[in-house]
């Protein structure tokens, strides 16, 4: 067992981690957070997207004990304390992004550094960077939309 | 067959990581020292971690792994107005970012920003891909491509410095890469081949050429010259070639 101090959503955590634990079992089967899901366990198509330090990384190919230190964020953290979702939550739901739902977690923790990263992106960013994440049943354009939209009407608010 | 009792409610597909990790005793060290240190005890070092886990899952059981991650002198990247010098623990992210690299080789640091994904460039680091020497992956190539150089810290002392593309088997701590007077090359790269194939080309001040094709081994087949044409394995590199090299020529010149 491995000593870490780490930050979950913005709530302190210090405890002990096994050293052969990922992340994603660490957040799922230690922190119940079981909105971060597993799909192909190999890094490649991003259902297990969470951020490290603002980062997106994938969880499921990240040891828990490097994020000794670090921030942790997963889909759970970015509904507020009243209940009201992130706008890309809502610009998910308003463009009918879910399907299956499946890859919707990685898709809009990605998202979020995104719009942290490039807070007014071109639809060639949003595209380069949700690239990194897989699909199965939407196709992706709603998925790019609903980004585009939330970004532009972030860029509205005064 | 096993099925879930009571006490396991929720062994559902996606419901945690498929793979069992063995056992490992770890280590954290913070100097370059300490990690040889542990080299020689047989440690194996683990960078970003992309690769090493992924080996993990698939039944590689290292007796003891050393995290690089607080390994400062590796993350180093530096400008001595001849030598560009990239730690190996310098993510991919941060080679692109990176205002010096930007600097002194923008081609370096567009062709950096489009490695593996976003959420990869995040973890994965230089060394980290060079190492793992996994055809697909493209440090190899474009460090081929620029002439550059791997310089190893040896578990027993000393350096070893080989060519970039050839760094694989080499054997010690990988320290940096080492890119000389690289405002004078100018890179373009191929990757409408993607996980087949890889090409990078370097053009040289001085004239000379350096084409690295990737995708096909361990290391990258690598020709240097005035025309630098690849002994090629199969009719279909060299219909590849043969098409793609005049194109980044066209692409290089154009800027």
């Amino acid at each position: 067992m491995v000593e870490i101090n780490c930050t979950i959503n913005g709530e302190a955590w210090s405890g002990e981690v096994e050293e052969s634990r990922v992340l994603v079992d660490f957040l799922r089967r230690e922190h119940q957070l079981t909105g971060t899901r597993v799909a192909c366990d190999h890094a490649a198509c991003g259902a297990c997207t969470v951020l490290l330090d603002g980062l997106p990384v994938a969880a499921c190919a990240t040891l828990a004990f490097e994020a000794d230190g670090g921030a942790i964020s997963t889909i759970e953290g970015l509904t507020g304390a009243d209940g009201r979702l992130h706008p890309l939550q809502q610009a998910f739901l308003d463009e009918s992004v879910f399907q299956c739902g499946f890859c919707s977690s990685g898709m809009i923790m990605l998202a979020t550094a995104l719009l942290d990263a490039k807070p007014d992106p071109s639809r060639q960013d949003i595209v380069e960077w949700m690239g990194a994440n897989v699909c199965r049943c939407t196709g992706y354009s709603q998925i790019i939309d609903a980004i585009a939209h939330c970004a532009g009407k972030q860029k509205r608010l005064p | 067959m096993t099925t879930a009792g009571p006490s396991s409610p929720a062994e559902l597909v996606g419901s945690h990581s498929g793979f069992r990790i063995a056992p490992f005793e770890l280590a954290r060290p913070s100097t370059v020292d300490e990690t040889l240190a542990l080299m020689r005890e047989g440690a194996t070092v683990m960078g970003g971690g992309l690769d090493l886990v992924d080996r993990m899952k698939a039944g590689l059981s290292p007796r003891c792994i050393a995290s690089l991650s607080r390994v400062e002198a590796l993350k180093a990247v530096s400008f001595d107005g001849q030598t560009l010098r990239i730690g190996a623990g310098t993510t991919h992210r941060c080679v692109s970012s990176d205002t010096q690299v930007n600097a002194v080789f923008p081609d370096l640091a567009r062709i950096w920003s489009g490695i593996g994904n976003v959420r990869i460039r995040a973890r994965g680091t230089v060394g980290g891909n060079l190492m793992a020497a996994m055809p697909a992956y493209e440090a190899a190539t474009i460090l081929a491509a620029c002439g550059a150089e791997a310089v190893f810290g040896d578990v027993d002392g000393g350096a070893r410095v080989v060519p970039a593309g050839q760094a694989v088997d080499t054997g010690g701590l990988l320290l940096y890469v080492a890119i000389a007077e690289p405002g004078k090359i100018r890179l373009s790269i191929d990757r409408s081949l993607r996980d087949y194939a890889l090409v990078v080309r370097g053009d040289f001040a001085d004239g000379r050429v350096i084409v690295a094709l990737g995708g096909l081994g361990r290391n990258p087949l690598v020709a240097v010259g005035d025309k630098a044409e690849i002994p090629v394995l199969s009719g279909f590199h060299a219909d590849y070639l043969s098409a793609v090299l005049p194109r980044l020529l066209e692409r290089m010149r154009r800027g």
